[in-house]
Order: C-alpha cells, then sequence, then structure tokens
C-alpha cells in the first residue's frame, strides 16, 4: 500500500456508518432493557435487577465509544483506523475491566448477573443488528426503511 | 509458571494473580483477530474504495464479535 493511500481519509467517511448501527444497536438495548430487567429482577432480586442494568448500559456505551473511535479515525485517514481499532480495543477493554471490578465491591449488584447480562447482551444485540444490516453500495449501514426507499425513488425520478 | 507463582505469593493473593495473568491471556486472542481483521479491512479499502461503506460496516461487526471474546475471558476470569 503507497503512503498516499495510507494516509488518505477514508472513502465515504462522511457517512459515520459505524455511529448509524452503534445508535440502532443502543435502541435496541432500550427496547429490550425492560424485560432484561424485571427477569433479572425476579431471578436474582433488585441486585440482579441492578446488575443487569449497569451491563446493558456499559454494553451500549461500548459500542457507541467503539463508533464514535472509528468513524472520528476514518475521516483522518486508513493509518488512523488501524491505530484507533486496537487502541479502543484496549483501552475500552480496561475501562469495562475497572467498572466491572468496581461493581463486584458493590454489595447492591449482583456480579454474576452482570457478567451474565453483559456477554449475553452484547452478543444477542450484535445478531439482531445482523439482521438490519444491508450490504449494498447505494445502503451500507442500515437497511432503509419503506419511507427512505420511496423518497430516494421521488428524488431518482425528479 | 513457577515465577508467576512466586509473584502471586508476594502480592499475598495466588488465586487473584493467576486470574490476572489468565484474562491477559484471553485478551490476547481478540487482539490479534483485531488487528488482522482491520489491517485486511484497510487494505480491501485501499484496493475498492467505492466498497468502503460495506467493508466499514463488516469490519465495525467483525471487531465488536472479536471483543466478545475478550468479554468471555473478562467474565469466565472474574466470575
Amino acid at each position: 500500500m503507497s503512503d498516499s493511500t495510507m494516509f488518505a481519509p477514508v472513502a465515504g467517511a462522511h457517512d459515520r456508518i459505524e455511529v448509524t448501527i452503534a445508535r440502532d444497536i443502543a435502541k435496541h438495548a432500550v427496547y429490550v432493557a425492560p424485560a432484561v430487567v424485571v427477569i433479572a429482577a425476579i431471578v436474582e432480586g433488585s441486585g440482579g435487577a441492578l446488575g443487569a442494568l449497569c451491563a446493558l448500559a456499559v454494553v451500549s456505551v461500548n459500542f457507541l465509544v467503539a463508533a464514535s473511535a472509528l468513524g472520528w479515525a476514518a475521516r483522518i485517514s486508513t493509518g488512523a483506523l488501524l491505530g484507533a481499532a486496537l487502541l479502543s480495543f484496549v483501552v475500552r477493554l480496561a475501562v469495562i475491566t475497572v467498572l466491572g471490578l468496581a461493581v463486584k465491591q458493590v454489595d447492591a449488584v449482583h456480579f454474576a448477573t452482570f457478567c451474565i447480562v453483559l456477554v449475553a447482551a452484547h452478543l444477542g444485540l450484535l445478531f439482531w443488528e445482523m439482521r438490519h444490516v444491508s450490504l449494498t453500495l447505494a445502503y451500507p449501514g442500515l437497511k432503509p426503511t419503506a419511507d427512505q426507499l420511496s423518497a430516494d425513488t421521488n428524488k431518482e425520478q425528479a | 509458571m513457577r515465577s508467576l507463582l512466586t509473584l502471586a505469593e508476594t502480592t499475598g493473593d495466588v488465586e487473584g494473580g493467576l486470574r490476572a495473568v489468565g484474562y491477559g491471556l484471553a485478551a490476547i486472542g481478540p487482539g490479534i483477530g483485531i488487528g488482522t481483521l482491520v489491517g485486511q479491512s484497510v487494505q480491501a479499502m485501499a484496493r475498492q474504495p467505492e466498497m468502503a461503506g460495506q467493508v466499514r460496516t463488516t469490519m465495525f461487526l467483525g471487531i465488536a464479535f472479536a471483543e466478545a471474546l475478550a468479554l468471555i475471558g473478562f467474565v469466565v476470569t472474574f466470575l
């Protein structure tokens, strides 16, 4: 790869595709949060509910931060994208570890529930999001809604 | 291994020390995976810039899936 390619911004970087996907994931997390918290409360009581809520918040913020970092780096260059991906992975993992250990010290939060919901929500929300992703040239991020499709068709006809 | 045990004994928490080492080892795999994934994605974007949107979408989801392994490592280590 030549230097000009390495230090050029990623094509289509203005689209902020990652942020759109992460926001959609966070929206899904808000949808499922009441059900998850109620189930956790039934199984483990108020500690479980608090743990589930913390885990969902951590997962959502983690996705949003990762997307922001990648989207920001893509506007700079592909080299920055490489650096941002690895650096943000290490930093986010360290923050999650510190948060997890902090949650473990708090008696009011059930740590096992926090851990289980953390992994389950991360994977579950990702698989859910995969159903909404479109990999076409026209729509490289999320699948367009019927309204968006008709609006685009009207634009083309005009 | 012996030196790790000695280190853990010195700090007074053998189990905690070994858990931390295990977590560190568990984070190596996702780190390598993300590095490979992003490297290949950057190469793909350089070869076909018009496909950058699709490549970035796939890359973001791939990074998130690789990161799930690190989260599983955290859970298994500290639970």
